[in-house]
């Protein structure tokens, strides 16, 4: 019995992953800008949700456990590395350029992912989870832990700094 | 958009077009990054890595309850001096390292058999470090908050910690408590509690009541008696954080930590447990 609700319990933990998985791999993706690191985090955040999964599977949104454990690895990563940005290239000389072609999704994520970098850890956060995630401005408080007068104020500085990177509006506008 | 990025108002209407043009290049961006496979061996390795683990519980208590029970024959009954600080400790101030109430007779340690996370929230603050600490290895870490209160919603929740599942009813004789002190609190679970309860958003667990308080001004737990299978060490109120203890290496830390604090200093307030040990009443 216990053996059958072990491979029961796998089996809904499969489901779910099958189901949030990429939603977590772009969120992960877009704060620490590769596909390899992204997994990682990813990975290393279920094995800490599977163990608990009788517990979590229980709450309401068990998904954004998940996203949490990820945002916190992703942050703790960066403060034991004490990791620097590395920009390629220079993003806002070639921004024109870079989003001449919208269908250009080479040079695309180049562009932003190097532009993310250029932001602050806490800044890049509230950034993906604002217009990437799409969370309200209180949800990324509660999120973070911190106040939305905060946040309004990352966010839009973030959004700012992101547009004199890669030139939102020019590229978008092209699009 | 004007340069100055904390005229939120003025800026408004404008970030909402900008940024749903910024969604758009991110979904761009971020496409073809497809979902994981779930490797369902890595999983169960994970499992009984953690069934280990909490083996692991046991020897890390033991030997600093050891640690403590030496210290406390060597210097005496009643001392109230500091215990050993074990290996991996990390520096955090104000701290409390401290001797459980002197028991009646020789202490006994209780092995807990698992400790989960209890934050009047959603379960999931600090389960980052929840392994380490169960090892022995480092400590449970709190959030860090811009204020003493721990919040969850941005509204006060009435305390975050964990509870210690020792495996069956047991008499408590006292509590050893190793870390950084606000205000913890021992709380107690009523017979009717069976299993590691689930965490309710805004409340304590159901069928717990408190047993002890310990306060940074005397850092240490009274004496209480109870008769429990589960424990819950319980911050009401977070200390504030050293600012040394903000290099990275040393402390790696919670989600918020480069977000400015409104607070006049801009200091942060975090909990750190480094140590529980439970000693059973004989």
């Amino acid at each position: 019995v216990g053996r059958q609700d072990g491979a029961e319990e796998l089996r809904n933990f499969e489901e779910f992953v099958a189901l949030r998985s990429p939603s977590w791999m772009r969120t992960a993706f877009l704060l620490v800008g590769n596909r390899e690191a992204a997994e990682d985090l990813v990975q290393s955040a279920l094995e800490r949700t599977f163990v608990r999964w009788r517990r979590v599977r229980r709450m309401e949104m068990p998904e954004a456990y998940v996203r949490r454990i990820v945002i916190n690895s992703a942050h703790q990563a960066w403060r034991v590395a004490q990791r620097t940005p590395v920009v390629v290239g220079g993003i806002g000389e070639h921004a024109d350029q870079a989003f001449a072609d919208p269908a250009d999704g080479v040079a695309l994520r180049a562009s932003l992912l190097c532009a993310l970098d250029e932001l602050p850890h806490g800044m890049r956060t509230v950034v993906v989870l604002r217009y990437w995630e799409e969370l309200s401005v209180q949800e990324v408080a509660e999120l973070l832990h911190c106040s939305t007068g905060n946040v309004k104020a990352q966010a839009s500085r973030g959004l700012e700094r992101l547009r004199n990177l890669i030139s939102v509006e020019s590229g978008s506008n092209r699009g | 958009m004007s340069e100055d990025g904390g005229n939120a108002m003025n800026e408004a209407n404008a970030m909402d077009g900008e940024g749903e043009k910024l969604h758009v290049i991110m979904a761009q961006a971020a496409d073809g990054i497809a979902g994981i496979r779930m490797d369902g061996a890595r999983m169960l390795r994970a499992r009984r890595r953690r069934r280990w683990q909490e083996g692991g519980v046991a020897v890390g208590i033991l030997s600093v309850t050891l640690a403590v029970s030496m210290f406390t024959l060597h210097y005496g009954r009643g001392s109230s001096g500091p215990a050993p600080v074990p290996p991996g400790a990390g520096p955090t101030s104000p701290t409390a390292q401290q001797t459980p109430a002197r028991p009646t007779s020789s202490p006994t340690v209780v092995v807990p058999v698992a400790v989960e996370v209890y934050d009047a929230d959603d379960g999931s603050e600090g389960a980052e470090f929840l392994s380490a600490f169960t090892q022995g290895k480092g400590s449970w870490l709190t959030r860090q908050y811009c204020q003493s209160q721990p919040t969850s919603h941005l509204r006060p929740k009435p305390g975050t910690g964990l509870i210690l599942d020792l495996g069956k009813q047991t008499k408590l004789g006292g509590v050893g408590f190793n870390g950084s002190w606000g205000t913890v609190e021992i709380w107690a679970a009523d017979s009717s509690v069976t299993a590691m309860p689930a965490v309710v958003p805004g409340q304590p667990p159901a069928g717990f009541h408190k047993v002890a308080i310990m306060t940074g001004s005397d850092g240490k737990f009274p004496r209480f008696d109870a008769a429990t299978r589960f424990l819950l060490v319980w911050y009401t109120q977070l200390p504030k954080r050293d600012r040394l203890d903000a290099v990275p290496d040393v402390l790696p830390s919670a989600s918020n930590t480069d977000l400015l604090c409104h607070n006049a200093d801009g200091a942060t307030y975090e909990g750190e447990i480094t140590n529980i040990v439970v000693f059973q009443k004989n």
